[in-house]
């Protein structure tokens, strides 16, 4: 599960090297390398932020209260992908905010907005603020009071309050708890698995997917729901998987009140983690065919399918490999935390097979990546994790590079700072999964050598793909 | 009911106006934020962030230190990034956003204590986040004059050609940097020496030869705090308004006068269509700055053969601008815009593309999309306000 960063860790200063805005992974802490100072911003938008993530449920509305300058943004990033028809605002003056009315503007005004709406929203994610903790406002009393004017519409309980991210639960993890709300326990179907709480839809040929259809079983998951009742009937899964770390707090909480299981299956990228994380899945899988086998059992059966099936993907894996070395030509990889859910373990598995990694983009790392990061550490030629919002890091601009055609980028912000043009253009490992995420980042990789972008036409456009998740 | 926007966005916010204003002038902004305002601000509101280089930062505060006051956290943080950067910044620019608001940060004791430690100029630009743009860069212009600029002008040399300065010049108004190019073409060819323009496409020493003016042309709502204040510190007159159409001669004629110390009209389109405008008929209306829409008023009616031009204005401090008598109004909210034009289904309104939905479906709408509004959804459409626009 994902654990805050707080201030508290292991940030060793004397170690950062002198431009502080990159360190050597030898001298680096984890999983912060860097201190919290002031932050620069750049302009890399790729990743999707809440309003993208909210718009995945069917029916949904969503409705932001904050103050101009926070709300500039959400309302942009819901115009940029022609959202704004499932998205309104409420905007409390500086008057309203002060003189004790901000309650009541957030409850009339969410009303006003719901009824000039053209349609009527099956669900509503009201978004409070930062503002809303300082000024003691009652988020019970507010959507009490909603749910008494709307009994028909299901009320989700957001926050966009970034001031509360480095010391408590984060927007993202509060908003995604929240949507999982409405998928409340129904008649439990063996066949039917759950994934939850992720931006991008696994695919079809995913490892997870294809072993599951062997055993009759199938994934249901919220880029598949056209309408809000297919949503609220995923509540017949009887195992629910999750990836994002973001996604775990929402998880555990749904799974402890439903007393079902889940499972929290992050990305990883080498050959060990994924087939270790197979087989706590297919054991699972096995108990709930057979009741009666026991654990060991179970793991045993799971073991046996398991392996065998990592063995046919290894090969394939290192096949695909070999290609990928002789089209690199000597190329350097750099790599960065939004292109991949794992960028320790996608660098441990890249150096593993030879394929040096110069630089990895990040500010900081989930606690899961710690065996990996000693793994990186520990190798002669190790990469630099270079801070993406130091500011300093504003000086790691385009034109001050060597040579760009040297380097082959993987997401985004290394596309960025790099300025290569030859970089594959994900966020999330786009939603790929086991071996099936490791032979469809050496495709990417390999389609990035041979053709060129241009980092600054695609890098700054917001929530890349949202538009195959959301209709 | 105002503060409820159902489809319409809202316009840039104070703070990008700080940022925006103050962006190419050699200093570090610092928006005491936990997050989201400089995300926001060079996401959507800002051309210039890909390419250029600035010294504009976010503090990333946090509940606990916002909580416990604990202030020391962001002085350190200021002045560990002004120690690092090189160039060394030439002013730091403090900007608040909503929580140092309501806590009551003491902005000012802060701008102090750097300004001691640093020896570099430190000052706050009054924001709190819950204001627009116009607002924000009014303030960053003013406040960074008030620090840096003498308090009274040095003697002027004699010279030939009038000294202007072009004020309230950002990209949240004048995205296209053709805009620039133009005004400064089109002024140039009429004989007056562009001292400083405030602030895209321009410099720190540039701005600081402003005092060496002898008037100025404000271009939008931004520069007018500017203007008044280099009127009261300088006594330089200013004129209002784009020199764009026949509005252009009369502009620059105003300018000549203005800087001759003779009679001259301080906002030429607002004083003559108040003149000029009949009381009903064929009517442009315009949604936007006050400025801008008040010249592209000017235009509609005296080269476009409208019989009146009216302003709807959604910005704050441009009353003063518009001319209420003459049918103009300041809105509030997307409701206000709604009704007005409720029973004006034939209207023609030259407005930003994201009014549409709030404006009648058969009217005619003509599109002049603005970085303030729709930020860079139609960035290959923002238009040269110094060409001719038609409605």
């Amino acid at each position: 599960m994902l654990k805050r960063i707080g201030p508290a860790t292991t940030v060793d200063h004397s170690k950062i090297t002198s431009d502080n805005a990159s360190v050597a992974i030898q001298s680096a802490g984890f999983p912060r390398p860097f201190p919290w100072g002031l932050e620069y911003n750049c302009p890399v938008h790729e990743n999707w932020n809440i309003v993208h993530t909210g718009r995945l449920i069917p029916e949904c509305h969503s409705i932001y209260v904050c103050s101009d300058n926070c709300l500039r943004g959400v309302i942009m990033t819901a115009d940029e992908m022609n959202g704004q028809s499932h998205f309104s605002a409420v905007m409390p003056s500086e008057k309203d905010s002060i003189n004790g009315r901000l309650e009541q503007v957030t409850i009339d005004g969410v009303s006003r907005v719901i009824d000039r709406l053209p349609y009527r929203p099956r669900a509503v994610q009201v978004f409070l603020v930062c503002m809303h903790h300082f000024v003691g406002a009652d988020p019970k009393y507010i959507f009490r009071e909603l749910e008494k004017r709307y009994p028909d519409i299901f009320f989700m309980q957001c926050w966009m309050d970034p001031i509360m991210q480095k010391v408590a639960k984060t927007p993202e993890q509060k908003q995604r708890y929240q949507m999982m709300l409405p998928v409340q326990p129904l008649e439990e179907n063996p066949a039917h698995v759950n994934v939850l709480g992720d931006n991008l839809r696994l695919p079809d040929s995913s490892d997870i997917a294809r072993l599951l259809a062997r055993h009759h079983m199938r994934i249901q998951q919220v880029q598949d729901c056209k309408t809000y009742d297919k949503y609220v009937k995923m509540g017949d899964g009887w195992l629910t998987l999750v990836r994002s770390p973001l996604s775990v707090y929402g998880v555990e909480r749904m799974a402890k009140a439903s007393q079902r299981p889940y499972l929290y299956l992050s990305v990883p990228m080498t050959y060990g983690e994924i087939t270790s994380r197979l087989v706590t899945l297919m054991t699972l899988v096995c108990q709930k065919e057979d009741e009666t086998l026991s654990l060991e059992q179970a793991t045993a059966l799971a073991k046996e399918e398991v392996n065998a099936f990592a063995e046919e993907e290894k090969k394939l894996c290192d096949d695909a490999f070999e290609r990928l070395k002789k089209t690199l030509k000597g190329r350097t990889v750099a790599l960065d935390y939004l292109g991949c859910v794992r960028p320790l373990s996608t660098a441990r598995l890249l150096m593993e097979h030879n394929i040096p990694v110069t630089r990895i983009y990040a500010d900081a790392f989930d606690p899961m990546e710690e065996e990996d990061f000693l793994w990186l550490r520990a190798q002669e030629e190790g990469p630099v994790i270079v801070s993406t919002n130091h500011p300093k890091s504003r000086y790691i601009s385009p034109i001050e590079q060597g040579n760009p055609d040297d380097v082959l980028a993987i997401g985004p912000k290394a596309a960025f700072f790099e300025n290569t043009r030859h970089f594959v253009n994900q966020i999330e490992s786009d939603g790929n999964w086991g071996f099936d995420a490791v032979k469809n980042l050496i495709k990417r990789m390999e389609e990035a050598l041979l053709e060129e972008k241009d980092p600054e036409e695609l890098v700054p456009l917001k929530g890349l793909g949202w538009e195959n998740c959301v209709e | 009911m105002k503060e409820a926007f159902r489809i319409i966005p809202v316009y840039a916010g104070d703070v990008s106006g700080v940022a925006s204003a103050l962006y190419e002038l050699g200093g570090m902004v610092v928006m005491h934020d936990p997050s989201g305002c400089n995300s926001t601000y060079n996401t959507h509101d800002e051309v210039r962030w890909y390419r250029k280089e600035s010294y504009i930062f976010i503090s990333g505060l946090n509940t606990r230190d916002a909580v416990l006051g604990n202030d020391q956290k962001f002085i350190d943080d200021i002045a560990n990034a002004a120690t690092e950067l090189d160039p060394k910044p030439k002013f730091i620019a403090l900007c608040n956003s909503p929580i140092p608001f309501l806590n009551g940060t003491d902005f000012k004791g802060i701008a102090r204590l750097l300004e001691k430690r640093l020896q570099i100029p430190v000052f706050y630009v009054k924001t709190n986040g819950m204001h627009d743009y116009v607002k924000g860069a009014g303030l960053a212009f003013t406040a960074f004059a008030d620090k840096l600029l003498p308090q009274k002008a040095p003697t002027r040399e004699a010279h030939d050609a009038i000294r202007l300065n072009l004020l309230g010049l950002t990209p949240l108004d004048y995205a296209d940097y053709q805009n620039v190019s133009h005004v400064t073409e089109i002024l140039s060819g009429e004989g007056f020496e562009i001292v400083a323009n405030w602030s895209y496409g321009s410099s720190y020493d540039e701005v600081l030869s402003s005092p060496l003016a002898d008037v100025n042309l404000v271009l939008s709502a931004t520069g007018l705090p500017l203007a008044q204040k280099f009127y009261e510190d300088y006594q330089q007159p200013y004129v209002i308004g784009l020199p764009t159409g026949s509005l252009q001669s009369i502009i620059c004629q105003q300018l000549r006068n203005a800087a001759k110390g003779e009679p001259f009209l301080q906002h030429p389109a607002a004083e003559l269509l108040a003149g000029g405008m009949k009381p009903t008929g064929k009517t442009a209306y315009i949604i936007g700055e006050a400025v801008q829409s008040k010249s592209l008023a000017y235009t509609c009616v005296f080269d476009q053969g409208y019989d009146r031009a009216v302003v709807l204005c959604p910005l704050e401090q441009s009353a003063q601008l518009i001319d209420a008598e003459a049918g103009d109004l300041i809105t509030v909210g997307e409701e206000e815009i709604e009704s007005y034009f409720k029973d004006k289904e034939d209207a023609t309104i030259l407005c930003d593309p994201l009014y549409e939905p709030v404006l009648p479906q058969k009217a005619t709408k003509n599109f002049l999309p603005t970085l303030s509004f729709s930020g860079r959804i139609f960035n290959e459409h923002f238009p040269d306000f110094f060409d001719t626009i038609r409605i």
